[in-house]
């Protein structure tokens, strides 16, 4: 975002005199013009705070327009003189808080050239905290899991833990069996004979795991996995 | 008793900065004292030839890297903690920094816009954290900077952030 260019705009809609629908129409035609020659798609959330002042602005101009009593409202002439402070004064907020920003970065970068030395705490909180934080001890340890053990049984998807664990060793043992029985086969025709996915899985990771310690060649060709004996 | 020995021991295996009070309660010096070791161990280590040396203010201390060594060290750098932060995001840290503790609320009527994300990015950098919750409907959390925050700028606590003059911060509560 172009900070002079929006600050300049909003310093000259604040000075500009205007007091007739054309000059306001001339104004705004100048600020939109200006605005299309930015990059507003990239820019479009600095842009917004812009656009909201500036808007403000041409609000209060365009107020100024309305008929006007001979009798001057004094109350709401000191409101529209402290409209148009609190949009300076926001203005400046914003300018201010704005180079701060890249100030505060500047010197951030420049103490980023020496190293202290290393210390655990420094990333230590580079994780934000959780919301909400739960002590637990031994006995609600206990309890948690007993009721997560209870629990488990009746959710579906979690049928398979009783199952006992497929031996991997035994499966790569079998797979190579079956694949030097072969010599050159696919994997379909291995797990052809299988009957359950259990066993399946299993397999696959006796295929991996054979792949790994080189006993055997896997090539996946189209949808088939060729399996050679190394 | 070598107190060079022990100050510099110290700073090596200790969990961040080392307060001067620690050395002053402990060890019996004064303050001023315990600059001129920091000073005699710095001018050791420049005689030597060392590419660290012992950094110091008027609250901590801790072992550095020096000046001269920065372009070798480029390898061994941790990413900056500036890497991707937009404008809005170090324009959010400003406010954060300036009107601690604030509220998400009290960020985006500042600068106009949503600043959650602003929020949540300086917070996973570790530049600001929650530092606690406003007693107001809705108890919305309060965001302070951090203890990181304070070292990056190489300074002891937000009092010493540059004095930016009564009239921004009393703006809001005008309305």
């Amino acid at each position: 975002m172009e900070i002079n260019f929006l600050i300049q705009s909003l310093e000259s809609l604040l000075i500009k005199y205007s007091n007739n629908k054309s000059q306001i129409e001339e104004n705004l035609h100048e600020l939109i013009s200006g605005l299309e020659q930015k990059n507003l798609d990239s820019e479009i959330e600095g842009f917004a705070d812009f656009i909201l002042l500036a808007s403000s602005l041409f609000e209060m101009k365009a107020k100024r327009l309305l008929p006007q009593d001979e009798e001057i409202d004094w109350i709401d002439e000191v409101q529209i003189m402290k409209d148009k402070d609190l949009a300076f004064a926001r203005l400046l907020q914003f300018k201010a808080f704005s180079e701060i920003g890249i100030a505060l970065a500047s010197r951030i970068k420049k103490n980023e050239r020496f190293l202290n030395s290393f210390k655990y705490y420094q990333t230590g909180n580079l994780f934000p905290k959780p919301d909400i934080e739960y002590s637990i001890d031994n006995n609600k340890f206990f309890e948690t899991s007993v009721e997560v053990f209870r629990r488990y049984k009746t959710i579906q998807g979690f049928q398979h833990i009783d199952k006992d664990l497929p031996d991997l060793q035994k499966a790569i043992d079998t797979f190579l069996y079956e694949v030097d029985s072969r010599i050159n086969t696919s994997f379909e025709e291995l797990i052809d004979k299988l009957n359950s996915t259990e066993e399946a899985v299993a397999f696959f990771l006796a295929l991996l795991e054979a792949v790994r310690w080189g006993f055997i060649k896997a090539e996946q060709e189209s949808n088939s996995i060729n399996i050679k004996k190394q | 008793m070598n107190y060079k020995k022990i100050i510099t021991s110290i700073l090596l295996v200790s969990d961040g900065p080392v307060e001067h009070s620690y050395f002053c309660d402990n060890f019996e010096i004064s303050k001023e004292e315990l600059f001129v070791y920091f000073s005699e161990i710095n001018n050791n280590l420049i005689e030597s030839d060392f590419g660290f040396k012992i950094k110091y203010n008027d609250k901590n201390s801790d072992f550095s890297t020096i000046d001269d060594v920065t372009k070798e060290l480029i390898d061994f750098k941790p990413p900056s903690i500036l890497r991707g932060l937009s404008t809005p995001a170090l324009e959010t840290l400003s406010i954060v920094a300036y009107e601690q503790p604030v509220t998400k609320l009290k960020v985006s009527e500042i600068r106009g816009v949503e600043s959650e994300s602003s929020l949540k990015t300086l917070e996973s950098r570790g530049l600001i954290e929650k530092s606690g919750v406003l007693d107001v409907p809705g108890s919305p959390h309060q965001y302070s900077t951090t203890q990181l925050f304070l070292e990056k700028l190489d300074i002891n606590s937000i009092s010493e952030l540059p004095v930016l003059g009564d009239y921004f911060s009393n703006v809001h509560e005008e309305e």
